[in-house]
């Protein structure tokens, strides 16, 4: 398996405020990997630094044998995507247009109208409610809408910022599953996630985070069998 | 009756100008969240462009008017990129930017006057003085000129804004721009390519209103009127300040019409304050939050 995403000993700050420390990881292509931990623990800031909206104050990080692109459009166009915490959506602009910003960096006509057809597939309910307003859909309905939005982007790697926040537990499940149907079809995944037991019965590995630092790795089937590192740091 | 008739089309006229200038006003309040105070002297400087074009330069009318809008587009993306830019990199708050505004504004007029001085400059006589005579309502030609010239650009920047790509990117950058910074949109270029939209419409109405009247440094205090038109439409609503700036011109000139010219902008500043009071969100803004 080659290695896709490499981050090696970035830190970063808010103001005066270390929020990241050293944190390293990787990501092979084709895995799904979740970095878990509680609130605070620099997960969000992670992702914020991997989408280069956050200033890294040291360390590097590579994406697909490259160093990553410094500015977030051009990350975007590498293929790496972001799925929003909160979902974000586009209120004032409909499905269909929330869509197409997704894949704002994208030329190919024909491309696009086929990932267009493809992630109606995936959740037949954006397509029917293609042409309302996103402000209109429910939470849900929303999380779909922002996962949908992302895969316009045609990314190698899709990282998703607390998908499970606020939904009901069947929504969640249903989400997940579509994402390892996601994953299946080839795209990388990185969930962060507090909601930890849902997030490992998908994951190929995980990262365990608190303070702003890595405290532990490893596959998913470690900490699913370790039921006192999850109550410790985790809960859920 | 025939007076009232009368009326209404110069307020039409003078409210197609006030129009342009809205709308370019609500485009950048809609991404920035501030009322971009130097626009009005992107009026009065595309105005002087196309003065000098034509008056010293010697250059056709045609292509002034080009050189005029050009002038004014590019005034528009040096205030962007050279100073509202800069203080959102610094993450400082919009009210800085607002501040900037009116020193620029206050830069220019000043600026003006000491490169031109502060007498009226005459526009050529183009368009004869002759007026069309609609049964007894008298229609000048560059009130009409006005009128076409305004209703085909507004209708084009609208179709911009609704039915391209660009037009969709500046609307997502306006419902939530951080989102669309990380989703790909490039921000930085939607901004300033909306600065130089802007000011051509800016630069457009600064060479009407310099034909209807004359050239002069403060003549972007229009761009006041136009900030009124786009509270009344409410802020951040390119439509909202187009109906709102027809509305302002017609009540301004009827006011003038039949009560005294000399209270138009009493009449103008306190339909402002009245608006602000009863119903701040305007006839088809949306939020009211954090006008700065």
């Amino acid at each position: 398996m080659s290695e896709l995403l490499n981050v090696s000993h970035i830190s970063a700050a808010y103001g005066g405020i270390r929020a990241l420390r050293d944190v390293s990881l990787t990501i092979g292509e084709g895995e799904i990997v979740s970095v878990l931990g509680a609130n605070g623990a620099g997960k969000s800031t992670l992702l914020k630094c991997l989408s280069r909206e956050m200033r890294i104050t040291e360390g590097e990080i590579r994406f697909a044998g490259r160093p990553l692109a410094a500015k977030p459009y051009a990350v975007v166009e590498s293929g790496m995507v972001i799925v929003p915490e909160g979902r974000q959506i586009f209120t004032k602009l409909t499905v269909r247009e929330n869509l197409m910003i997704g894949c704002c960096q994208r030329r190919d006509k024909e491309g696009i109208a086929k990932d267009e057809e493809r992630v109606y597939t995936l959740f037949p309910r954006l397509l029917e409610r293609r042409d309302q307003y996103g402000g209109l859909l429910s939470g849900g309905e929303q999380q779909m809408l922002a996962i949908a939005r992302g895969l316009m982007a045609r990314p190698k790697l899709m990282m998703l910022d607390e998908p499970s926040l606020g939904l009901a537990p069947i929504i969640v499940s249903q989400i997940l599953d579509i994402l390892k149907d996601i994953n299946s079809g080839g795209t990388t995944i990185l969930l962060v996630e507090q909601n930890a037991r849902k997030a490992l019965s998908i994951s190929d590995r995980v990262y365990l985070m608190n303070v702003g630092s890595i405290i532990r790795e490893g596959p998913a089937e470690a900490f699913r069998n370790d039921d006192s590192l999850v109550n410790a740091y985790l809960g859920g | 009756m025939k007076i009232l008739l009368q009326q209404l089309v110069i307020g039409i006229s003078i409210g197609s100008i006030y129009a342009l200038i809205a709308s370019g006003y609500a485009l950048v309040y809609s991404l920035l969240d501030f009322s971009n105070w130097a626009h009005g002297e992107v009026c009065m400087l595309g105005a002087y462009c196309c003065f000098m074009a034509v008056k010293v330069a010697q250059f056709p009318f045609w292509l002034s008017c080009v050189l005029g809008v050009g002038g004014a587009v590019a005034v528009s993306l040096f205030n962007e990129r050279f100073t509202y830019r800069r203080i959102r990199s610094n993450g400082s708050p919009n009210m800085f930017l607002m501040i900037a505004a009116m020193g620029l504004s206050t830069t220019y007029q000043n600026l003006a006057t000491v490169i031109w001085g502060g007498k009226f400059k005459q526009m050529p006589k183009v368009f004869s003085k002759s007026s069309l005579n609609v049964g007894g309502v008298f229609i000048g030609t560059t009130d009409l000129l006005c009128l076409a010239l305004t209703v085909i650009v507004l209708v084009i920047l609208l179709l911009i804004i609704n039915k391209t790509r660009f037009g969709l990117h500046v609307r997502a950058v306006a419902c939530a721009g951080r989102t669309a910074g990380i989703l790909g949109v490039r921000i930085d270029r939607v901004i300033a390519l909306v600065f130089m939209l802007a000011g051509a419409l800016a630069g457009l109405a600064g060479i009407l209103y310099g034909m209807k009247y004359n050239v002069y440094p403060t003549m972007g205090n229009v761009g006041l009127k136009a900030f009124i038109a786009s509270v009344i439409g409410g802020l951040g609503s390119v439509p909202g300040a187009i109906v709102g700036a027809v509305l302002l011109g017609l009540i301004e000139t009827v006011a003038s019409g039949y009560i005294s010219s000399g209270l138009r902008d009493l009449i103008s500043f306190s339909l402002l304050i009245l608006i602000l009071l009863v119903r701040p969100a305007g006839l088809m803004g949306v939020d009211v939050q954090d006008k700065a």
